[in-house]
């Protein structure tokens, strides 16, 4: 059962809220667990066995780290010693399940994958090292541990949430209240809203000119890459709209994991804004103990009296600045493509953070401000052309076929063209898309004001609340990609 | 305390570091900044500053920093 089916919101959903609110407060945990378990078991059968075997290393590694804290045996560098060498066990032990997974098909052995172990691997080494850090203290109830694990609004494609931000609200208990269960259905409308009527509008559109672009030109092909990067990001926006909707209505906070990305100043501030959960695990995880590793910080201190402190600070973020955008691409997945992608957005951030001082200091001394129409206006058209560049070489076959479609956007591009292709999808479901979209920028633009937009609704008289909300609906119900005529399209990032 | 000035001073010698008590919400230290400041940290005090310690609240101010300094002194 996938977030975005109408069977999730209107019926597993609700049962679960009769369900909780029936149960004991002491004992709430314990049902959300048994539906973890049992969600896990229908969408990923016999393959939760690895699950199991992920939440066991992890609850014996925190346990052992944690003892090993509290005896006497070892103390100071020793005590660290050991701990890493737990920790580094630990990972390791996670990390070879997702590898087999994830990454074998590399040489050709090719296995069916747990549902969500991309995601629930990350929350495991986050875990276990935060024990190791001594900012959280390990749980000693292995029950709990797997609910952490396997939350089921969040299991298939996150957040990657933290488990000391998720502890106390997961395992409380609390009263079920009527703001939040009215305003996490609010979301999850809008969430239906974005997956249903722009991306699956969008989706046949997208997988026909990728399929073969050969058979387009330039202009097609980028169009082609807007709409991907539309449909992803309303497909992936919408289902944490569904996801952190589902877990408002049981009072429990999930992490955003979106903050309108297209209103960045530049490609950094893009990824700050952008599946931020991995963006911030990558830099809690890979950056800082990459940047505060000994060789590096050795490396740096001999830069620093050849070249001067200005460059030898460069050179140690810029190498884990390098790690944290492999593994960025590695972890979408296997393929090269992927591997671009992440070293794209190296190189882009590497060259913004040498220019950007610069072009600040040019800025300021001719009195050239942010907010000036022209520069903003400039700043978002470039990060546009980014964005949508990346995600062309993300989605395509390969990196021959990336490069192929940007050599024919640049040397092929006929606005005539537009008139004669098949886009795979008719004009009504163009129109429906086009206003959809309009709305969807719109709500951001709300949003990138600081104005929440639920709040401002719930304060108007109820004939105008009960007419926006119906509205939504009956726009999904009417313009909705389900029913005759149209296939389900899975989530895009269950799949890494 | 004079020597961790001397740090922040060659770090950013524009800013007025005894006083300022929002070097990181300000965005006056960039994350390039901090690591820089780590290294030289665990130098000049020989403590170990690990990435739980990389919070805001840690870094604010050189007062701040002062007092994780002593605190990951006593711990050693």
């Amino acid at each position: 059962m996938e977030y975005h089916l109408l069977t999730y919101s209107f019926l597993f959903l609700p049962i679960i809220l009769i369900l909780y609110k029936l149960t004991p407060s002491k004992f709430r945990w314990c049902l959300l667990l048994v539906v973890d378990i049992a969600f896990y078991l229908m969408i990923s059968k016999a393959l939760i066995v690895f699950f199991i075997f992920a939440v066991v290393i992890t609850y014996c590694t925190g346990l052992m780290i944690d003892r090993l804290g509290s005896s006497n045996k070892y103390t100071g560098k020793m005590l660290k010693k050991h701990k890493r060498i737990i920790l580094f066990i630990g990972i390791i032990l996670n990390l070879s399940m997702l590898i087999v997974f994830k990454y074998f098909k590399l040489i050709g052995i090719s296995f069916i994958a747990p549902i969500g172990i991309s995601y629930y691997t990350l929350q495991t080494i986050s875990y276990m090292t935060d024990i190791c850090r001594r900012t959280i203290s390990c749980e000693q109830n292995i029950g709990k541990l797997a609910l952490y694990l396997s939350y089921f609004p969040q299991v298939i494609e996150g957040p990657i949430s933290r488990y000391s931000n998720m502890k106390n609200e997961l395992f409380a208990g609390k009263d079920l209240s009527y703001t939040n269960i009215t305003s996490g259905y609010q979301r999850i409308l809008w969430g239906l809203f974005k997956k249903m009527v722009i991306a699956d509008h969008l989706a046949p559109a997208v997988y026909k000119i990728f399929l073969h672009p050969e058979n387009y030109d330039g202009t097609v092909i980028a169009i082609g890459a807007i709409m991907f990067t539309t449909q992803l990001y309303a497909e992936f926006s919408g289902c944490m709209d569904i996801i952190i909707g589902s877990s408002e209505t049981l009072s429990i906070t999930l992490p955003e994991n979106f903050r309108q990305p297209f209103f960045a100043k530049n490609a950094s501030d893009f990824w700050h804004r952008w599946h931020i959960t991995l963006g911030t695990w990558l830099k809690d995880y890979i950056f800082y103990p990459i940047s505060l590793a000994k060789p590096l910080k050795k490396l740096s201190k001999k830069a620093k009296t050849i070249v001067g402190i200005n460059i030898s600070k460069m050179i140690v973020p810029t190498i884990a600045l390098f790690f944290v955008w492999l593994t960025n691409g590695i972890w979408h997945g296997a393929g090269l493509t992927y591997l671009f992608y992440g070293m794209y957005y190296f190189v882009l951030i590497f060259i913004e953070t040498i220019c950007e001082p610069h072009i600040e200091k040019f800025c300021q001394k001719h009195s050239i401000y942010e907010s000036n129409l022209l520069i903003s206006s400039f700043r978002a058209l470039k990060l546009f052309v980014i964005v949508n560049i990346g995600e062309m070489f993300f989605r395509a076959k390969s990196i021959t076929s990336g490069f192929n479609m940007f050599k024919k956007i640049i040397f092929d591009f006929h606005l005539s063209s537009l008139k004669d292709a098949n886009w795979g999808i008719d004009k009504y479901d163009m129109i429906i898309c086009f206003f959809a979209i309009i709305l969807l920028f719109i709500v951001d633009f709300i949003h990138e004001k600081n104005i929440k937009l639920r709040d401002v609704i719930s304060n108007y008289k109820l004939p105008i609340r009960w007419a926006i909300w119906y509205a939504l609906i009956f726009s999904i119900i009417l313009t909705g990609a389900y029913g005759a005529g149209y296939t389900v399209i899975d989530m895009i990032y269950a799949a890494y | 305390m004079d020597e961790l000035i001397e740090i922040l001073e060659e770090i950013l010698p524009c800013e007025d570091v005894v006083n300022c008590t929002t070097l990181i919400d300000d965005h006056i230290l960039s994350s390039f900044d901090i690591l820089s400041l780590v290294s030289d940290i665990e130098d000049s005090f020989d403590v170990d500053i690990s990435p739980a310690e990389l919070i805001p609240e840690n870094f604010n101010s050189a007062n701040a920093l002062w007092n994780m300094i002593c605190r990951l002194r006593e711990e050693c």
